[in-house]
Order: C-alpha cells, then structure tokens, then sequence
C-alpha cells in the first residue's frame, strides 16, 4: 500500500495514501478525549464512544503503516462476518462525516468531476479516493444500495487511477422482504464469506461469528431501551442527532461486536431512564416534538440549537435512531446468515427506507409518529435520496390520514452550503406559525 | 490580407481587423437589441479607427458570439469557445486555461500546448458568475462596475454570502447593508462568491497553469485578485481581455482567406 | 445535417417516433389487440408479445410541462419521470392496457409507485432486477421472469407457452438483426442516414406492431442502397442512457458532425445481442437481459470492459473521431459514467464532449454551441 497520491509534487516523500489523514482523525479524537477527561464533570458516554472510535481509527493506522489487509466496505454490508473474520474494515467517508468536512475538503469535493446534483456523502466519496485520503484497501465489498449512485460510485473508484485492479465484491441487494429475499441475500454473505477467504487470506470463525452477533443483538437490546425512553413527554434528552449518531457509529461504523459498546449504549439508556423518572425534559419547556424522517444531517448542531432555543422544539426521533432491529438466532450457520441478511436488508438506517418499495418508510413514519407522539413530521427531502423525494405523494397522505403537519424541505444532508441554515430556519419558523404549533402546551 | 473578427455577445459588440499579424484596430460597443445591428455597429467602429473606407476592404469576416449566426455580413462562423482560446493564446501563448466571464455566461477552457481546445466546460443557465451578477449588484451598491470592484478590493474580511442565484443574492445584500455590514466587506462577499463558482468550473476542466482571463469581466481587478487568491497563482493579463474571442475570430477569418486564395 | 435519401418507409418511421401513437399502433387496438406500456429496457418485451400483446416503450413525447408531476416529485427527481407522470395524468398515455416497471433506477421505481396509485392503468406489474451481474443473479431474474409470466396470463386468460416464448423471442431477434443491419450501413464512409434518424427508427420499434415495423425497416434498407449518402466533416458517437428525442442528436449534427453510431438504451445497446434461442426461454432471456445486453451504469460490474470494447469498435469499425455522451440532470449513473468515460477517452487522446439535458429539449442554442465547439476541435486536431 506505499504509493503516492495524484498531484502530489514530485519533490515530497513518498507517503502511504491515507495514513496522514487517518492519524489526524486519531488525533483529533485523542484531544476529544482529552478536553473530556479534564472537563469538570466528564461525560462516560462520550468518553466511551471517542475511545472506542479512536480504537478503530488506530487499528486503521496500523494497517496502513505496516502494510496489513485492509476492507474497504460500508455499513450495510454485515460488517459482523469482518470481526469474525478478524478483517479490519473501514468506510471510507466516516471520519470525513463524523468529525466534518473541513472547507478545504469542501472544496475538494466541488472540484470532483462529477455533477454538483449529487449527494454530497457521495461527492466525497468520489473526493477521498481521488484525493489519496483514504489508504487503497486490499479488497473492497461494494454496497449497491439503497441508491443509484451507491452502485455508480463503486464503479468510479474501480476507475480511479491506484484503485484499478483492486478486488472487489458487490453485495446484490434483494428488493423485497420476503423469506426468498433473505435468503437470497444470505446466498449473496456466503459468497462474499468466499471472497474474503480468497483475497484477504483470512478464515471464517464461526463460533466467532456466533459471539460478535450475540453482542450486536445486546447492543440493539441496549439502543431499543434508549428509544424507548425517548418516547417519554417530555423527552428525557435533547434533539436525537447526536445520539443517533453515536448509537449507529457504535453498532455499524466501528469493529463489530464489542462489549464496551453495550456499555456505552446502556449508560445513555440509564441516564435517560433516570431522567424521565424525574420528568426532566431534554428540551425545557418542551413544546414542539419532531420526526426528522431521515439521517442525521451533518449541519445539525445549529439547527438543533436554534430549534430548542427558538421554539422549544425537539427533534425526538430521527430514521437513523429508529430503526427496528430484530434479536439474530445464532444457532446455526444459516439462521445466522438469515438473520444477518434480514439486518442489512432492514435494520440499516436510511436502506430501511430507501431500499424497496415506498411502504417501509410511510409505515415508519406511521409508527413513529404515534410512538412517539410527535407533532410534526420534517422531511428534509435530501438530494441523494431521489426516490424519497418522489415519495412525497405518499407523505402527504400519511401524514393528511394521520392528522399530523408535515414539512418537506430540500438540503443536502452532507454539504451545509446547499440551503443555509437561514433559509431552513426561515422555512420551519413559517412552517410552525402556520400550523400554529408550539402554542397553547 | 486584411480581416475581421466580430464577436456579438449579450452585452457588447467587438471587433477586431488583422492586417497579416498586425492589430489594425480594435472597437467596442454596447449591444442592440438586433445582433446584426450590433455587429455592423462594431464593425465600423473598427474600419474608422483603421482607417478603412468600408468593410469590401476586407477578405474575410468571422464571426462569433452567440448573435453570430443572425448576422448577414459575416462570411462564416466559430463558435465563442474556440475563438477565445485561440485569442488568448495568440496574446499568451503560455495559456493553458482560459477563464471567460462575459455578460451572460461564463466558461472555463483547457489548451493544448499548440493552443487548440482540449476541453471545455459553460455555464450559460444562469447569471450567477456573469458580467450580468456584477451588473445587478454594482446597481444595488448604487455606483458603476470599476467602483464596485474598487469597493471589494478595500476589505479584507469578505462577507458570506449564501444565496446561489443572482436574484436572491440581491436581496441577501440589501439585508446585509441594513444590517450594517460593511459595504466593502458585502462587495468582497460577491466576488468571492463567483470566484467558488469559477474555481469549481476551473476544476472539472482540469487547472493547467498558466491560466487567463478574458471577457469583460477581465476588468474587474477584485475578480481576477480573488482568482489569484484562491488558486494561490498568478493569472497572465492580457492587453484587451474583452477582445479576445473577436480576435481569435479574426485569426481564424485570416486562415479562411489564406485557404480561399 | 441535409439527407437526400427519399424513403416513405423512413417518413412512416420518423413520425411515429414523434408522437405518443401511430396509425399502426392504432389499428392494432382497434381490432382487439392490447398495448402494454414497459416503463424501462429491463423489461423483457418477448415475455409481452408472447402473451400477445404489443409491448410499448413508454415516453412523453409532445409533453409541455410537469404540473401534475409537482404534488408527487420533488426538483431533485429528473426529468424523464416528471413529464411522463404527467403525461399519464393528463390521460396522454390512456391508450395502455398496462404498465411494467423495474427497479431501474431510484426514479423510474417510485415513478411506477405514483404511477399505480394515480393514474388508471388496468394492469401492472413490478420487475426486480438485479443490480449486479452473475449466474446467481440470473437464476433471481429468471424466477421474477417466471411470476411475470404467471402474472399476465392470469391477467389477460392467455397462456405463454415456452413455444409462444420461443418464436417471440425469434420474432425479436429479427428486429434486432435488421437494426444491426442498418448500423451496418452507417460504417460507410457517407452513411445513409444521420443519426438523428437513426433514433428515429429505433425509437419507432419500440411502439410500432412488430410485423409492421419488421417491413417498414426492410423497406428502409433497400431504400439506403440508392442512397447518395452523407459527407460528414466529422463522425462521433453518443453515449447515453434512454434518450428517445432526435432533436437532441439533430441540434449535434446542424453543426457539421455526423452521428454515425452510438451507444444509447434505444439504440445500439438494443439491438447489439440476440437473446439465445437454445434451451429454457426464460433463463435465455434472463441470461440476456443480465449477463449478455452491453450493460449500462444500472448494472454493477460490466460497464467497465464494455466501455473500452465499444470505444474500440466505434473508433476502429466506424471511424469515430469523438464521442459526445449525454445525460439528463438528476440521473446518478449516468453522472458518474460521464466521468468514466472522459477518463477512458483522454487515456485514449479522443475528443470527449459531455453533456448535460432535461427530457424536454430546451436551450438548444446553448446545446450548438457547445457541440459547434467540439466539432471545432475535432477538425482542428485533424490539421495538426
């Protein structure tokens, strides 16, 4: 993996592509951890989650340093079968999302040439690897779903000059939810299992396989207990962004299967739990709740913020904290498999809702709304997903039939530029007044 | 061989007459409503300041802009882009990018070593990046182009300005001025906003030093600083950026008539 | 581009192409005979004629706005689906019997969700495809072919025997054979036809009675014996997804190049393969459809190798000088393939034009001079 990235003068030293970028993103959350441990009343949540992504960035370090196999791969791709396979993996636009994309990254990715009307996750995927921030993997699992351009961004980097010849396997995604379509798909897991074995050199272990699933199906027990919590009036916590994006960090971007995260996940379960016990609101003064039916939205500190201090308005749920997972029956190879089929297929946010027909994100929208008693629902209507936006039909209607006020934005979830917090602020404040939300609790 | 170039564009009419290798004479005007009109207009503008009685002294005239093709006078016509390039590296001919920011539209074009176009990339669907954007915001600063481009050029802490289009922008800078925000700073804000643009047109064609300028918008020294700024280079001047496509034209006018005799 | 060539066959041709229906597609229905509308390539229009019905590639031909698309699609949906969509509300399409969609692409899939809930259809049915290419792949495909064809007879009390199959399957590889010929032609060094035609009669043969268009381009090629034949100042290729409007490859060719090949959903990649007629015809169909059909972007995996292999062909078998690729805003793959396709043919020093369109053709002066330019270029470079 010694190489050196386009556009680099001639006169640098040859470096390993990716390795400076990834001991920043080490160093960065060393100094997270840090700046917590000194604080005067340090949170354990937050402490467990910088360490145990600070373990994933450094085990990635190594990799790069000393020249050992390295997965490129995504989240929905049963990263369960990596750890017991004992692979080290990385997606390769997660520290870029979670720590944010610097301006020079933003940029960078305005200068990838592909049109500006793409999702901006996808724009810098696009970036990274013809940049060299990301090291070249030893083999690649391309995830095609849920989107049209998860599959043409594979491809391009299968284009991009140092990344031509790098092996790759291609997850099919079944459309539908039907017992043919796990199965199908679990067919699609054994034949990435042989692809693995074949070009990193590394066996399945299944009775790891056993040990990683049962700690993911605790973590999801441990989530499900958080989101339950949330369903409290008032809620117990602030805006679920933020922890949306540690519980789904923890559980799908990082090695698969650790008992820390349980841990972790459990105390923020327990903190919220003590809270609704004594009624303490998240937001003070709640008055607002919303649906936010979508991901995480990168730009979300300043909208969370404006929303609780203008509005006294909480986002109590978002897809990317939602999603349902199902307990996996670890008896056997296949039950397994299934079980891990059925999780990609239906338990990875946004694919959930994305992958297959319309229904799945109306029913979500259905259950939520009701569970968590919410009175309005937010679509942010993000440019990458092309077929949630051709889905507001069926919002309008679920939300009429639900008697519940719905707002459909247009952003970018990745790129801040795209709509400015002004105007979305602008949007929602005309989009409350007029439905009169917020008055009279 | 005596020849002509005239390029019609949006905003004004150009033109250009060769005599071989030599610049006879160089001549402006504003755009009519008729390109035809425009172009006679330029054209005889041009043919008095070389001392030319009327445009039968000419062996050929090409034609370029986008009003080329409305016009009766012009013996052939090339498309803006390759006239650019060509006029641009006849000035420069260590050009390998040419910047065009005209009156409606802009466009970003690599050369190959001998000049001719590589690959290029417009933007033709919106003002944004445009003499036009400048056009608006110098009237909602209430002065004329160079003021404007004097204002921008006085601050150091440019405002951000978040609105894409052209329309909206204006509005964002009047809330701005009635915020209180520092004139030269809103100014600066501008630029910098068509200069992103301009950098994000200039990296899908691919930056090859050493890059020009052409088109009216050449003039606006905040512009072509902000470009030098950003892409941390020094952009080559050229003599009379504005002509630059009207000269490129007559280059390819001369080469018609050397062919044609 | 001025064609002499005189051929009623290729008038007929052109017309149809132009709009929705045609005096042969109306006659059809008049005598009883059923339309059903496929929404994409994907679909196996075999499976349909089997059946006996008339498959119909469905477009928006002569739409003028997407009013009626706004309550359903947002402006980050393309084009292609808003027009159609609101051609079907405006009951334009209301000469279907049924529509077939795939899963495409992220519009076209919520484009038959809409389509089923809002606009009268009869029947309708739903193909999954898969996004990959592999034996695995095919058995899957194969499977929904099978409920697909279960799913028609059921709906129309037909039966699709796997003779029925076979012969349309035939019938098809016919059409393909002919249209392969026509290309043919256009290798010539003055083609008998533009491009623009050349969509025109492949556009026709997706909603015209086989039998009728079978001698319509028989007609046709005969016609192009006697052809004087066009001189082009440069010859391209355009490489696209499913561009179905002439005007789009006309406003190319009025500024001196010659289209004289492509790589198009409704051209080439049609017609290049014929669906095997050895054996199950339903996993001949799925292999081709899967493993055989020149892939486009949809299709994980093939686009790669096809791509060299049709640049190499288009260069060395029809003396393509430069290619132009088009894409309507808001499509993913094709986005990226763009930028595929530039990598490829700067490897290969040929001059590379891409280009960017909605489905109604607008700012066609804006699309000459870009294409004026590129075709600049390519003469220019001939002179050094």
């Amino acid at each position: 993996m010694s190489d050196t990235p386009a556009g680099t003068p001639a006169s640098a030293p040859a470096t390993k592509r990716g390795l400076e970028r990834f001991r920043m993103y080490a160093e960065g959350k060393r100094a997270m951890i840090t700046m917590i441990e000194e604080s005067p009343d340090p949170n354990p949540v937050l402490l467990g989650f910088f360490k145990l992504m600070l373990a994933d960035d450094e085990r990635i370090v190594d990799c790069i340093e000393n020249d050992k196999p390295l997965l490129s791969t995504w989240y929905g791709n049963a990263n369960e079968i990596c750890a017991a396979m004992d692979i080290q993996a990385y997606c390769l636009v997660d520290n870029i999302l979670h720590l944010g994309p610097t301006q020079e990254d933003l940029d960078g990715m305005d200068a990838v040439p592909i049109p500006a009307d793409m999702c901006g996750l996808i724009k810098m995927g696009a970036y990274a690897v013809e940049k060299g921030l990301v090291p070249v993997p030893t083999a690649m699992i391309a995830m095609l779903e849920p989107c049209d351009a998860q599959s043409a961004l594979h491809e391009a980097w299968m284009n991009t000059p140092g990344w031509e010849g790098v092996p790759t396997f291609a997850l099919d995604p079944a459309y539908g939810a039907t017992g043919w379509d796990y199965d199908y798909f679990a067919g699609e897991l054994r034949r990435m299992i042989t692809f693995l074995e074949d070009h990193v050199g590394r066996k399945m272990d299944w009775d790891r396989l056993r040990e990683v699933i049962e700690a993911t199906n605790k973590q999801y027990e441990a989530w499900a207990e958080y989101n339950e919590c949330r369903r409290a009036v008032p809620c117990p916590h602030p805006s679920s962004f933020p922890t949306s994006d540690l519980c789904w960090g923890l559980t799908q971007h990082i090695v698969a299967g650790q008992p820390e995260v349980v841990d972790v996940i459990t105390m923020l379960a327990g903190d919220a739990a003590a809270k609704v016990k004594a009624g303490v609101a998240g937001v003070p003064g709640e008055r607002i709740r919303i649906l936010w039916a979508d991901l995480v939205p990168f730009w979300h500190g300043p909208l969370s913020e404006w929303l609780a201090s203008e509005w006294q308005a909480n986002v109590v749920m978002d897809f990317q904290g939602y999603t349902p997972y199902e307990h996996i029956d670890t008896s056997t190879e296949d039950s397994m498999l299934v079980g891990l089929a059925k999780r990609c297929l239906n338990e990875v946010p946004m694919i959930r809702q994305a992958r297959g027909s319309v229904d799945a994100m109306i029913e979500d929208i259905t259950r939520i709304t009701k569970d968590y008693t919410c009175d309005c629902v937010i679509f942010p209507g993000h440019v990458g997903h092309k077929d949630q936006s051709a889905s507001v039909g069926f919002l309008r209607e679920a939300c009429r039939d639900l008697k519940i006020p719905l707002l459909i934005l247009t952003v970018d979830n990745f790129d801040p530029r795209f709509t400015p917090i002004e105007e979305l602020s602008r949007q929602i404040f005309e989009f409350f007044e007029a439905h009169g939300l917020g008055e009279g609790r | 061989m005596i020849v002509a170039g005239v390029d019609l564009g949006s905003a004004t009419g150009k033109a250009v007459i060769l005599d071989d290798d030599r610049i006879l004479s160089m001549h402006v005007v504003r755009s009519t409503i008729k390109p035809e009109k425009t172009g006679l207009l330029a054209l005889e503008g041009a043919l008095k300041e070389a001392g030319l009685a009327s445009p039968d002294r000419l062996d050929f005239i090409m034609g370029t802009g986008y009003g080329r093709r409305s016009a009766a006078f012009i013996s052939d016509n090339m498309s803006e882009i390759t006239c650019h390039a060509r006029g641009a590296f006849w000035w420069q001919p260590t050009a390998r990018t040419v910047v065009d920011v005209g009156g409606q539209d802009c466009k970003v074009i690599s050369l190959a070593d001998d000049g001719r176009v590589a690959t290029f990339v417009m933007n033709d669907k919106c003002a944004a990046g445009t003499g036009k954007f400048f056009e608006m915001m110098a009237r909602t600063f209430d002065c004329s182009l160079d003021e404007f481009a004097e204002l921008s050029l006085q601050s150091d802490k440019p405002a951000k300005i978040t609105k894409q289009c052209s329309v909206f922008a204006e509005s964002e800078v009047i809330t701005l001025i009635n915020e209180g925000i520092d004139q030269a700073d809103i100014a600066a804000g501008l630029v910098d906003s068509i200069v992103r643009r301009l950098i994000a047109m200039i990296h899908r064609v691919g930056l090859e030093p050493k890059l020009v300028i052409t088109g009216g918008c050449a003039k606006n020294e905040g512009l072509v600083r902000g470009l030098e700024r950003a892409l941390g280079q020094e952009i080559l001047r050229l003599p009379a950026p504005q002509l630059a496509g009207a000269l490129g034209a007559a280059l390819f006018a001369r080469d018609k008539a050397a062919k044609a005799s | 581009m001025r064609n002499e060539l005189r051929s009623t066959a290729l008038e007929e041709l052109k017309e149809a192409a132009a709009c929705l229906t045609n005096p042969a597609l109306e006659e059809w229905k008049s005598q009883g005979g059923k339309v059903i509308g496929c929404m994409y390539h994907f679909v196996p229009e075999e499976i349909i004629t089997a059946a006996g019905a008339m498959p119909y590639r469905m477009r928006a031909t002569g739409s003028t706005g997407t009013e009626l698309s706004e309550a359903r699609f947002t402006q980050v949906n393309c084009s292609f689906v808003r027009h159609l969509f609101d051609s079907g509300m405006r009951g334009d399409q209301a000469f279907l019997d049924g529509v077939v969609s795939a899963n495409n692409c992220d519009h076209v899939r919520r484009l038959y969700d809409n389509w089923v809930a809002k606009v009268p259809t009869g029947y309708s049915h739903f193909l999954v495809f898969p996004k990959k290419s592999g034996p695995e792949q095919v058995g899957a495909y194969r499977m929904r072919l099978a409920a697909f064809r279960e799913s028609l007879e059921q709906h129309f009390g037909v039966e699709i025997s796997d003779e029925k199959l076979r012969a349309a399957i035939t019938l098809h590889n016919q059409s393909r054979a002919l249209q392969r010929r026509l290309y043919e032609l256009r290798r010539s060094a003055t083609p008998p036809i533009t491009g623009a035609e050349a969509l025109a009669v492949m556009v026709a043969g997706t909603c015209i009675p086989r039998e009728r268009y079978h001698g319509l381009l028989k007609q046709l090629i005969t016609d192009c014996a006697g052809a004087p034949g066009i001189d082009a100042p440069a010859r391209v290729m355009v490489v696209g997804g499913e561009l179905d409007e002439p005007a789009f490859i006309e406003a190319i060719e009025s500024q001196g190049g010659l289209v004289v090949t492509d790589m198009l959903g409704y051209g080439y990649r049609a017609c290049a393969k014929d669906v095997g007629t050895d054996g199950d015809p339903l996993t001949a169909l799925a292999r081709y459809q899967v493993l055989e059909r020149p892939a486009d972007p949809r299709l994980f995996g093939r686009t790669t190798e096809e791509r060299e292999h049709y640049i190499t062909r288009a260069v060395e078998d029809f003396g393509v000088e430069g290619v132009v690729s088009v894409r309507l805003m808001q499509c993913d793959h094709w986005g990226f393939e763009q930028t595929n396709l530039m990598r490829s043919l700067r490897k290969r020093k040929i001059p590379y034009l891409a280009l960017e369109i909605e489905y109604v053709l607008g700012g066609v002066g804006q699309l000459r001079t870009r294409a004026q330019a590129f075709l600049e270029s390519i003469v220019e470079a001939r002179n050094v």
